[in-house]
């Protein structure tokens, strides 16, 4: 019955949907077969290696390109003029005027954004205090350190409000201390019922932050859910092992890591019986098994091991 | 409308409130103006030190030839002239001291126009001006009204060709050749300006805003906005440096009794040549845009720029040799209604020859035209060079792969 709600449908309906999504530069595929959606409310971590395809995701999604084929919907259909104006996004390369003062480059972001000129001034210098910059509206962007300069840029891609915050490696050139500002406004934004779509390398941070993710290889999605449905995925794949001695990687097992001298990670090959490994081991010459457990890997754990499967 | 207006604003403000800008504004005609006059001044003041003053005794003048007859005593306001009316008289008077020397009439003078100065001390050329302008007025006193009007008028002399086509008079040549230094000037400036074109587009790429913008406002916006911007700060550099050019000119020509402006603003094509010089500068700015656009930045870029400059050079040299010749061939039609070559050649041909109207409407057309159309090229450049990292396009690549698909 809930779900026949009109209200309820509305606002579950995903803010952004992208379909089987192509895009081909010259005789480079790149991005092959590309789906997934996102949910108001939810921050939405956009993984996988360089080149995999994600900016280009992005980039398709803001409509600075067009896809090749599938379908892409932002806030219900094609991308408009006032549909823009409800994004925010923060490009991995960054984008700030050198010779603009801080507010004046805030501000004429702002106003293309749909803000009036006294708006966006005084929401920039809300921001500005919020994030540590207040007293910097005069400096040039150039004289600013890298730090500084990317939290202008978080600011640019906030600073109207925007119901999708599309933003790339928010975190990259932050301390930790900044990092917990940044991560404080993107929680924040979630709470308002926005959605935030973000990429990483950082997966501890995301790991924390996002409710769902999909991982992008070679242009496809191999991976789509929460972060706790991913990692429960792949815990049947690595085994957990204490004890002593040397370990020779038996059948079925794609890697070995050894942790520290009495604690070794086994990778095992999809389809492996756990307990066929086990009983190798505890046969095996040169091995003393004192405990083992299916462990949940860590999403870099789960990066690694899909790029590593994917390059043999 | 309003995104355009913040585009537009933030790159003419941005650029014109510049130290670089000021001081290449101001700093440019200030420097043409103060090294000539410094020049003059210093040469001035060297000539006024080697010259001996000017004697304020008056001079005599000995009347054989009877042209002022029945004329006062002429006071001038450089130097008084007292008449002698015998050389025995005046050359008293030279002796006394009385005149720093005097001017010999002699009976011959009607059929010679010899005229004598007879001295101890010679003279300065400022004497000889003075006595030489009051006798050329004695002259003109004594020429029948009609004469003197007649040489007061300037001939005008029409130019027509055996089959009465060509058609121009003096006035026009001279409005034209005006308004080709007009023209020359604009390419010039427009070459300079074009600097700013270069980088502003370039440096969208550089800082990566471009990305950032265009999530804004579309890439048409964004382009309309940056490039009436910048348009503008050319522009009003042409203009602060017309200015002042402009007014030294036309000061300078008044004095010297020209009415230069008339003759500009009055020709009858003035109007459609500042058409035609606004198309072609801001054909100019959008290549300029398209060089930025593709990477050819302040190194390589303005290089190419002037390169083309150069070649368009050669358009220059046809115009001037050849078109006058023939002003109506095929090539020289077309010539003049394509946007780099027609500030000249159509200036030529409208000077030489008449031009029909339905060439020049057709050569508005085309070169306001090229400039729209360019405008949607930059918008595809903007897409695929600024923003895409996408392998460039490669001509043969491209055809052997359509091959192989067939």
């Amino acid at each position: 019955m809930q779900d026949n709600d009109p209200l309820k449908s509305v606002a579950d309906s995903p803010v952004v949907r992208v379909k089987n999504l192509r895009k081909t530069f010259g005789d480079t595929v790149a991005v092959e077969d590309v789906s997934f959606d996102v949910r108001p409310g939810e921050v939405f971590g956009l993984l996988g290696p360089n080149g995999a395809g994600k900016t280009t995701t992005i980039r398709m999604m803001l409509d600075i390109f067009k896809p090749d084929a599938g379908a892409i919907e932002i806030f219900g259909g094609p991308l408009t003029a006032a549909g823009r104006d409800r994004i925010g996004y923060m490009p991995e390369e960054r984008g700030l005027y050198p010779h603009m003062r801080v507010i004046d480059c805030l501000a004429y972001l702002g106003k293309l954004k749909g803000l009036s000129g006294q708006q966006a001034r005084r929401r920039a210098v809300t921001y500005l205090q919020r994030l540590e910059l207040a007293g910097q509206e005069g400096t040039k962007i150039e004289a600013l350190s890298r730090g500084m300069t990317q939290k202008v840029q978080v600011i640019a891609a906030i600073l109207h409000r925007p119901d999708l915050l599309i933003i790339d490696e928010p975190f990259a050139n932050l301390d930790p201390v900044n990092s917990q500002l940044v991560r404080d406004i993107l929680l924040e934004m979630r709470d308002e019922g926005k959605s935030v779509i973000m990429t990483s390398h950082q997966l501890a941070l995301v790991e924390t932050l996002c409710d769902r993710i999909a991982m992008i290889h070679y242009g496809r999605v191999i991976l789509l859910g929460t972060v706790a449905q991913v990692r429960r995925d792949h815990a049947g794949n690595v085994l957990r092992l204490h004890g002593s001695g040397q370990i020779d990687a038996p059948p079925g097992v794609l890697h070995v890591e050894r942790r520290n001298a009495s604690e070794w990670l086994l990778t095992l090959e999809p389809g492996t019986d756990h307990r066929a490994v086990l009983q190798i081991l505890m046969t095996a010459n040169g091995f003393s098994l004192d405990g083992f457990e299916l462990a949940r890997p860590t999403l870099d754990e789960i990066f690694v091991q899909i790029v590593r499967e994917s390059r043999q | 409308m309003r995104r355009i207006w913040h585009v537009l604003w933030r790159e003419f403000w941005g650029h014109i409130t510049r130290r670089s800008y000021l001081i290449f504004t101001f700093g440019f005609p200030a420097f043409i103006i103060i090294i000539p006059m410094l020049g003059g001044l210093t040469l001035a003041l060297m000539v006024a030190s080697a010259i001996p003053p000017t004697d304020p005794r008056p001079v005599g003048l000995v009347d054989q030839a009877g042209l002022t007859d029945g004329a006062p005593d002429a006071p001038d306001h450089t130097v008084e002239i007292r008449l002698y009316s015998s050389l025995e008289t005046a050359e008293a008077a030279l002796a006394e001291g009385e005149i720093q020397a005097y001017y010999h009439l002699p009976p011959d003078y009607w059929q010679t126009g010899q005229v004598k100065i007879i001295y101890r001390q010679p003279p300065t050329g400022e004497i000889d001006s003075a006595v030489g302008g009051w006798l050329g007025q004695q002259v003109r006193s004594r020429a029948p009204p009609d004469v003197l009007a007649q040489l007061n008028r300037e001939a005008r002399i029409t130019h027509q060709n055996a089959r009465g086509e060509s058609v121009f008079d003096l006035e026009d040549l001279l409005a034209a050749a005006l308004v080709f230094g007009l023209a020359y000037f604009v390419q010039l400036g427009g070459s300079f300006t074009a600097n700013y074109m270069f980088d502003s587009v370039a440096s969208e790429s550089w800082d990566r805003t471009i990305e950032i913008v265009l999530t804004s406002i579309s890439p048409m916006q964004f382009l309309v906005g940056k490039v009436i911007g910048l348009l503008g700060v050319g522009l009003s550099q042409l203009l602060a440096w017309l200015l002042v050019g402009g007014t030294i000119i036309l000061w300078g020509s008044a004095r010297l009794g020209f009415d230069l402006a008339g003759i500009i603003f009055g020709w009858d094509y003035f109007g459609l040549i500042v058409s035609v010089l606004l198309a072609t500068y801001v054909t100019n700015q959008l290549l300029a845009a398209a060089i930025g656009l593709l990477h050819m930045n302040s190194g390589s870029g303005p290089l190419f720029f002037n390169t083309l400059n150069w070649v368009s050079g050669i358009g220059f040299l046809y115009a001037t040799i050849l078109v006058p010749r023939n002003p109506n061939t095929p090539l020289a039609i077309v010539a003049s209604m394509l946007p780099v070559a027609a500030p000249i050649v159509l200036l030529v041909r409208l000077v030489v020859s008449e031009v029909p109207a339905w060439q020049l409407v057709i050569g508005q057309v085309i070169m306001w035209g090229v400039n729209i159309a360019s405008l949607f090229w930059l918008r595809h450049l903007l897409k695929t060079n600024l923003v895409a990292y996408a392998p460039r396009f490669k001509l043969w690549p491209w055809l052997r792969r359509r091959l192989a698909n067939r």
